[in-house]
């Protein structure tokens, strides 16, 4: 007789992606593209199709993305190595403003401070300087001259109200948004061969995310997290991590999330990093950003993108007392993610295309594709049905795959059944039958199950059911 | 034969719970105690290492601040404005 052996519903799908692809450890995906958990919770529901804006203007890839208002209007900017474009964060109107500043051959980093946008560009060799100009931009002042050439010059606020910024072994500092009188390019140095690579402000301390790997390469380095008080000439506290290098972190809930190349990690000034969730080896996501500039705080998440795809990861929740987890919700943008903007409204990213999207404008959906890790079970069993309970009838245009795998996704214990809408016959409770595919793989009766979903046309899922009947553990038929 | 066949996950999660339990100076509510006589005791808190001084609460005309040097198990001070 048939046993409902396996169901997912309600707060599972909240349980975000496993930290290993081989079992499931702190979540349940092995992949769930383009899900984002929070956005419709309860459901596995794919997220909003992005929407490119800009086609025609933006030519250049846009590197920072940076939000401000005027005039009562929310904008942001979205800054290339020789290009600044002007968009508008409510109608994706989009303008190409480079004539009203200074621009060079590399940008290497922008913020908004004391109503002025802040920007760096040079020629990676032999000048770099950081221009303020009025919002929206009318021409440019010069407030800095760097002398390390070619660094990120990331920027951050800090609690006693000056910017600081990133600059190679050195974090600069400015006291003077309209001239260069009190800015400095050296307030404070780091060990030999640190580089800065972003800049926190956790509301005592500036936080300074530092590695000595100047080329990026993978392996073992002295990735570090200082605790400066913008102050002394030396740090109050000092936490080294092992990993290749790191990338950005951001604030949530008063613990810093730190991006590295190897991991996501998790301190605060008591506590040292704690590796959250791995970038390598048997991890579910094995990449990651390229720049400070493509890690943004989003909600009650950290967003960041994969440096080799046009996808973005975040880790977190909805609320502060929520368990965080690790999910995807931007995926298969055309070209590699460049710069994210998140304004508390909408979502933006920059691809290498070079294109703009936006990802909260948008009445259409995404494709999800899910993976679940390996269900391990206590016994065999032969399939007999899964249940797919959607959120309402499917409509026009929507549609739900499924197959369930063994054998770490080779063995066939029901093969792919694609079901779409049918104007004659709409369901919202959907069977899928066993399926074979007659090629040697099928398995008759399974030890572990992996089941794979694909949702189309915004089809929502609310409960997914799998009934199987035991076998004897003495009768498995392989 | 079992009944329940339903596979539960086991509890874990990635949330590194992370709590703040070193106090901060920002965090220390209260004031320095202020005397009128030059502090001789052995402080034990934090606190106490620091006292304000004043010749009266009436009608001040000396200000100090004294400091306690745990290792000479002494009392210094700095004449304030």
């Amino acid at each position: 007789m048939a046993t409902k052996i396996f169901q997912l519903k309600g707060s599972d799908w909240l349980k975000g992606y496993s930290a290993d692809k081989y079992f499931p450890l702190g979540g349940i995906f092995r992949y769930a593209t383009r899900f984002d958990p929070f956005r419709q919770m309860g459901y596995l529901a794919p997220s909003i199709a992005p929407t490119q804006y800009g086609g025609s203007t933006i030519d250049t890839t846009i590197k920072w993305l940076t939000n401000f208002s005027a005039s009562g209007t929310g904008y942001f900017y979205g800054q290339s190595d020789t290009e600044l474009y002007q968009i508008n964060a409510i109608t994706g109107s989009t303008s190409d403003v480079t004539s009203s500043i200074t621009v060079s051959t590399k940008v290497y980093g922008a913020l908004v401070w004391r109503n002025k946008y802040v920007y760096s560009i040079g020629n990676g060799s032999s000048s770099q300087k950081i221009y303020s100009a009025a919002l929206p931009v009318s021409g440019a002042t010069e407030i800095l001259s760097v002398s390390n050439y070619g660094y990120e010059n990331v920027m951050c606020v800090g609690a006693d109200g000056n910017l600081y910024i990133t600059n190679g072994k050195d974090i600069a500092k400015c006291i003077l948004e309209s001239g260069t009188t009190g800015n400095s390019g050296a307030v404070y140095s780091l060990e030999t061969g640190q580089i800065s690579r972003d800049l926190v402000n956790d509301g005592t301390y500036l936080v300074i995310i530092s590695d000595n790997n100047t080329d990026k390469t993978l392996g073992k380095n002295r990735c570090s997290v200082s605790f400066w008080d913008m102050s002394k000439g030396t740090v109050d506290r000092r936490w080294d991590i092992d990993d290749s290098y790191l990338i950005g972190a951001e604030i949530i809930d008063g613990i810093i999330y730190i991006v590295g190349r190897d991991g996501l990690y998790a301190c605060n000034f008591s506590n040292a990093p704690r590796l959250v969730f791995p970038f390598n080896g048997n991890s579910t996501i094995i990449s990651s950003p390229s720049s400070a500039s493509q890690v943004v705080k989003y909600k009650n998440s950290i967003l960041f993108a994969d440096s080799g795809s046009g996808a973005v990861y975040a880790f977190g929740s909805l609320l502060p007392n929520q368990n965080k987890v690790m999910y995807q919700p931007i995926g298969s943008l055309s070209g590699n993610v460049t710069a994210i903007s998140y304004n508390g409204y909408n979502t933006w990213t920059a691809t290498d295309t070079p294109a703009l999207y936006n990802h909260t404008f948008g009445n259409t959906y995404n494709t999800l594709d899910m993976r679940l890790a390996p269900i391990i079970l206590d016994q065999p069993f032969k399939f007999c049905f899964a249940k797919c309970v959607l959120q309402s009838k499917l409509s026009s245009g929507q549609g739900i795959d499924f197959r369930l795998a063994s054998a770490d996704g080779n063995g066939v214990i029901s093969d792919l059944i694609s079901i779409s809408y049918d104007s004659n016959n709409a369901r919202q409770v959907i069977m899928f039958e066993p399926k074979p595919n007659g090629f040697g793989n099928d398995v008759l009766s399974f030890e572990e199950m992996i089941p794979f979903i694909s949702l189309y046309g915004g089809a929502c899922l609310e409960r997914l059911e799998i009934w199987a009947d035991p076998v004897d553990p003495l009768n498995t038929t392989l | 034969m079992k009944e329940d066949y339903l596979y539960k996950y086991s509890e874990n999660n990635l949330d590194p719970k992370i709590e703040d339990p070193l106090p901060r100076i920002e965090q220390i509510f209260g004031s320095l105690q202020i005397v009128t006589t030059a502090p001789t005791s052995t402080p034990i808190t934090f606190g106490q290492h620091f006292v304000l001084y004043t010749d009266s609460l009436s009608s001040p005309t000396v200000y100090r601040l004294y400091i306690y040097f745990p290792k000479l198990n002494s009392w210094h001070y700095v004449a304030l404005t």
